[in-house]
């Protein structure tokens, strides 16, 4: 029985479920108080859509393994680690990263939140001005063009 | 929960959104800021800068002062364009030529110079961080050209004053940074003519220098040493500018676009070999020519890396920087060209040319 590993399911707001190891589940804080102070089979995240959590479920999954098996040549090193938070990060688009980043928050996933805050701020600064910022981020300026003229210049520093 | 990537940075929690922007450059930072208002707001945030703080955020920027129709103007080099972009407001009090400059965390301070052709005992600092400009409190004597090294904590100003008010209580005036204070400092003995050149080795907290004869000097104020340095005189002392030292060796620009080094034990310059790519560039820009002509190095200085950077006109209007990094392989010193590249051309608006007054690597921490 020890051997057995115990299953969670979890569900999102939109109802798609998920079973997952427990451990697993104990990547996140959030999830770990919620698992032993309440150890129903189910656990519902209201905050949480089954797009973003299915994608939490892929992180935690991949972590918990290597943490796991860390001893071992076989499993994945910390650089295979960091292939693999690579590409996962590229794959995504802004505002998957966001969502992802508001849930990590709630769910107080630390190394994914991390994560995903340096995609953000890898994004800004891949942008070369201000225009680009906008256009890349969703931005809708709000100043008038005096405001801007000013803030250009109170700013010229940092311009190419 | 259905964030858009339109709403975005603003929508997130403020710590999260503030977690993300910790990792960003203050450049980018600067550029974030023009995009709207919100997040010029966040970016001005005082938990931001917290944040910053608290991570211990350092970036080193390279500042450098251009004297331009006869005005000194500071610019700061942006690392991702390799381009000075000029900082603003301008200080219309800061001498035009012959002031002392010296490093702090965060900031430069620039000490006496000439005005109208005469000496001043100003003294300002120049934040880094905020780019704002303080007055600080001024020097007991108007000084320029005066040696100012920093050891300790406390900057340590040497000659440059009127030769009548040269005595030796006064030769050496001491500004604590802590304090905020000046006063007087030992070194009756030491020579009343000024400086040359001088650097410091922090690593012994001595300062080298050297005067015009060419003679060389140490003082090691937290030792109270002083004395005479080098086995004999370096007849060609006047010829080598920008003392600056890295890794507890000296380096200074010679004519013809010569990078010297020297060992502070034995005061024996030599030059850096193999910087092969910079004299390409030397042959490159005199095409044409028939005769071998090389560039003049205005400006050398160290960064943070430890690198040497240096500043060359390829006309009277276009400055040219390049980064060298240093290799100490048995007894010599091998430099290798990191980059190349054209940072500053002067607008046309401006009749004459521009000089380089100073330059240095500053490490900015969010304030």
């Amino acid at each position: 029985m020890e051997n057995e590993k115990k299953m969670i399911t979890l569900k999102s707001s939109d109802d798609v479920t998920f079973e997952v190891e427990e451990a697993v589940v104990l990547e996140s804080q959030f999830l770990s108080h919620l698992v032993q102070d309440c150890p129903a089979p189910e656990h519902k995240i209201k905050e949480v859509t089954g797009k973003i959590l299915s994608k939490v479920v892929e992180y935690c999954e991949k972590h918990v393994v290597v943490v796991v098996d860390g001893g071992d040549s076989s499993s994945s090193s910390g650089d295979d680690l960091k292939k693999w938070d690579d590409k996962f990060i590229k794959e995504m688009d802004l505002s998957t990263v966001y969502d992802l980043i508001a849930a990590a928050n709630y769910l107080n996933i630390q190394a994914l939140l991390d994560l995903m805050c340096q995609r953000v701020a890898d994004v800004i600064t891949a942008c070369k001005d201000h225009k680009e910022i906008r256009e890349t981020l969703g931005i809708v300026s709000d100043y008038t063009a005096e405001e801007e003229a000013e803030v250009l210049k109170e700013n010229e520093w940092a311009f190419d | 929960m259905n964030v858009s990537a339109s709403s975005g940075l603003c929508s997130l929690p403020e710590d999260v959104a503030i977690n993300c922007l910790a990792k960003v450059s203050r450049f980018d930072l600067a550029v974030l800021a023009m995009s709207s208002k919100s997040h010029r707001a966040l970016v001005s945030s005082p938990k931001l800068l917290e944040q910053r703080r608290r991570m211990g955020c350092m970036e080193p920027c390279l500042y450098v002062c251009l004297q331009i129709s006869g005005n000194p103007r500071w610019f700061v080099l942006n690392p991702h364009h390799r381009r000075l972009n000029p900082i603003i407001p301008w200080n219309p009090s800061q001498a035009p030529e012959l002031s002392s400059f010296v490093v702090v965390d965060g900031g430069i301070y620039v000490l006496g110079g000439l005005i109208n052709g005469r000496r001043t005992s100003d003294v300002w600092f120049l934040d880094c961080s905020t780019h704002t400009w303080n007055r600080a409190p001024s020097m007991k004597k108007p000084r320029a050209s005066a040696s100012a090294n920093l050891i300790d904590g406390k900057i340590y100003v040497c000659g440059g004053c009127r030769e009548e008010e040269a005595i030796a209580t006064h030769w050496v005036d001491v500004f604590d940074l802590k304090s905020q204070t000046w006063g007087t400092c030992f070194s009756p003995k030491m020579t009343r003519s000024s400086f040359h050149q001088s650097a410091v080795i922090e690593e012994e907290k001595t300062v080298y220098a050297v005067n015009k004869e060419g003679e060389g000097y140490y003082m090691c104020p937290s030792k109270k040493w002083e004395g005479t340095w080098g086995v004999r005189r370096d007849p060609f002392s006047g010829t080598r500018e920008d003392w600056c030292a890295t890794r507890k060796v000296l380096f200074c620009r010679a004519p013809a676009g010569r990078i010297l080094w020297c060992d502070p034990h034995d005061f024996h310059w030599i030059q850096v070999n193999g910087v092969d790519a910079y004299h390409e560039f030397r042959w490159k820009q005199v095409e044409g020519l028939e005769a071998y002509c090389a560039i003049q190095i205005c400006r050398l200085c160290t960064n943070s890396a430890g690198n040497i950077v240096i500043f060359w006109k390829v006309s009277p209007r276009l400055l040219w920087s390049a980064e060298i990094s240093l290799q100490r392989v048995a007894g010599e010193i091998w430099g290798k060209v990191e980059w190349s590249d054209a940072v500053f051309k002067l607008d046309d608006t401006f009749s004459s040319g521009f000089q380089v007054l100073y330059s240095a690597s500053v490490l900015v921490s969010a304030k």
